[in-house]
């Protein structure tokens, strides 16, 4: 078991930074923090990526010097996967941060308790 | 290579080039009439490649995209149940977009008109691609894009309310989408394939090996919660009532007639193309899938019972029917997946037509939304009444209408299972009476003479939501009277999909 551990330790930080980001998302109030979350939920899931495209000794998939032999290269499927994540963690996040500028102008507030509260004071006033 | 092989292509490409083309136009009618073509000419595209597949002796093709050959390019793969699904929700979002016009005109503000075109072009093309696609990560990027366009046509009406469900149906939809970016990532780690058929081939020999247990179990089981969360089944649906009851019109009928359903599609080709229908039984999944099909038929039911408000009544019915969605894909057998698919199809005509003939009641209402208001209101505007009583009777399980031939063969899907789930059979029946118990009164409110509301004269609804209505009544009757050729030849597609 801890042999294991020693061997997969990337992979097993990446699932603990995802938990901790998955509770971040789902228990934090704040809007912005929930937005945190779940930046650290994806970039564990990139780091499990990369770490599984690795191969030791190797370079980026990048050809230099002229060297199209493989052997040269580490795999270049997850670096692409990553590069595509990036794109729509960015985009979710944009779409996000510009739900909470939305929000923030009708309710004042980032705190989804709060807006809760507020929604249901203004619902027993109707 | 023959014309119909380009279809799958030109039907995703189509949307997606549109999508963007259409920036320079700012009238409301202009711009909904541009993406009705476009949705119609998706809709017959798919059914000329329906028709072509029938009549020629392959029952499915791979279509290459890129340079690269199968075991690393990307590809789409077009059979039966691709053509019919496309065909069919490309139909049901022509009808919604057509109905719900009046209402987004009101509730999209004139600046912003073109960006909500912009989305509803770039959902149908993410619809498309959910369908069609035979790569697993790609799958993944356009279930973002389908995800982020909803959202964007969920918060179009930009009050507090819609917002806020946008942010509850965003916090939610992440999470699934998280889980099912790390699946591909396991699965990737075990197999080394990302398209369906090499990573087929591996998985099975795994299986026969009887290794990488853990990883398969692990992969499937986050693959099923990604779309349980996202297509909203039981214990995860709390986004669903308020994203569905606040939006607007068209919105509700898109969201809860496709949306829900693209994710379905995706998690079948995953169970019955990645996995197969043998390993996936054996992995022990289904049972999962098939209890929380059953909880979801009845709580959704029940909760639906305690709703005044009428969008959010039809909206709890949506987490009853993807129930017995999710209960046939349980089934795990061909006929399961048959009785499925033939519900996704009853589902998808007969609530987008319920939520136009919603809105339209509303809106004689003058807005308001509570039952006991839109009293004698069927009376009023009689052809929305008509459409909601079609709607209601097709998802209580009335014979003629789409939703009885759906619920007949879910039961028979049951029964021939050979062990005999019965349970599946007595809920089937529970959850029907319960989705009588609220649908009928409702309907008997719409239709009452005594102590029926005053309605102003003030809104008349526009010709098109009419038209939209009454093609939609014959879309539901058809698929209640010829149910024997469809459910033979889903079967078939699904026979060949594995």
């Amino acid at each position: 078991m801890l042999e294991a551990l020693r061997s997969n330790y990337i992979e097993a930080t990446a699932l603990i930074l995802f938990g901790i980001g998955l509770a971040t998302l789902l228990w934090e109030k704040n809007l912005i923090k929930k937005i945190i979350g779940f930046n650290i939920m994806e970039t564990s899931i990139f780091l499990f990526l990369t770490a599984k495209g690795y191969i030791a000794g190797r370079g980026a998939p990048i050809i230099t010097d002229g060297i199209t032999d493989v052997e040269y290269y580490i795999n270049p499927l997850p670096s692409a996967i990553v590069l595509t994540g990036i794109v729509i963690a960015v985009s979710i996040t944009a779409f996000m941060l510009a739900l909470c500028l939305k929000i923030y102008d009708i309710y004042g507030t980032l705190d989804m308790d709060k807006i809760t509260v507020m929604d249901m004071a203004e619902r027993s006033e109707d | 290579m023959q014309l119909y092989h380009h279809f799958p292509f030109i039907i995703i490409m189509l949307p997606m080039v549109m999508s963007v083309l259409i920036l320079p136009f700012k009238n409301e009618i202009t711009l909904r009439s541009i993406s009705m073509l476009i949705q119609a000419i998706c809709a017959a595209l798919s059914f000329w490649l329906f028709a072509s597949l029938l009549n020629s002796p392959v029952e499915y093709f791979t279509y290459q995209l890129g340079s690269f050959p199968a075991p690393w390019g990307n590809e789409l793969r077009a059979g039966l149940i691709e053509a019919i699904m496309s065909g069919a929700f490309a139909t049901v979002l022509f009808f919604s977009t057509m109905g719900g016009g009046q209402d987004t005109a009101r509730d999209v503000k004139p600046g912003k008109r073109h960006y909500f075109y912009i989305m509803i072009n770039l959902l149908t093309s993410s619809l498309m691609v959910l369908i069609y696609t035979n790569d697993i990560f790609t799958g993944y990027v356009f279930m973002e894009i389908h995800m982020l366009a909803a959202c964007a046509i969920l918060m179009a009406k930009e009050s507090g309310e819609t917002i806020k469900a946008t942010i509850k149906y965003m916090c939610m939809s992440i999470v699934g989408s998280m889980l099912f970016l790390l699946s591909i990532a396991f699965l990737y780690g075990i197999t080394g394939h990302l398209l369906m058929e090499p990573a087929k081939i591996v998985i099975a020999r795994f299986a026969e090996a009887g290794l990488y247990w853990i990883p398969m179990v692990l992969t499937i089981t986050l693959f099923s919660i990604a779309v349980f969360i996202k297509s909203s089944l039981l214990p995860f649906h709390t986004w669903l009532p308020d994203a569905h009851g606040y939006a607007t019109t068209s919105v509700s009928a898109i969201l809860s007639g496709v949306v829900l359903k693209g994710y379905v599609i995706l998690l079948l080709k995953l169970i019955i193309r990645v996995y197969g229908i043998d390993v996936s039984d054996i992995l022990g999944i289904m049972p999962a899938i098939f209890w929380l099909g059953l909880l979801s038929m009845t709580m959704g039911s029940l909760i639906a019972l305690t709703q005044k408000d009428i969008k959010r009544m039809i909206a709890y019915s949506s987490v009853a029917h993807i129930g017995y969605i999710f209960m046939g894909i349980g089934f795990n057998t061909i006929f399961g997946f048959a009785a499925a698919g033939y519900h996704i199809l009853a589902h998808a005509f007969s609530k987008s037509m319920l939520f136009i003939a919603a809105g339209r009641f509303i809106n004689t209402a003058g807005g308001s939304k509570n039952i006991p208001d839109l009293v004698g209101v069927a009376r009023k505007d009689k052809l929305a009444g008509v459409a909601f009583l079609v709607g209601a009777l097709s998802l209580i399980g009335i014979p003629l209408f789409a939703g009885f031939p759906s619920k007949f063969y879910l039961a028979t899907a049951a029964v021939r299972e050979g062990q005999g789930i019965w349970i599946a059979v007595i809920v089937l029946a529970v959850s029907t009476l319960l989705n009588a118990l609220y649908y009928i009164p409702t309907l008997q409110k719409f239709f009452s003479r005594d102590n029926a509301q005053e309605f102003s004269a003030d809104y008349v609804p526009d010709k098109s939501s009419s038209i939209a209505l009454v093609c939609l009544i014959i879309a539901n009757i058809f698929l209640g009277v010829s149910y024997i050729p469809l459910i033979s030849i889903l079967e078939r597609g699904f026979s060949f999909l594995g």
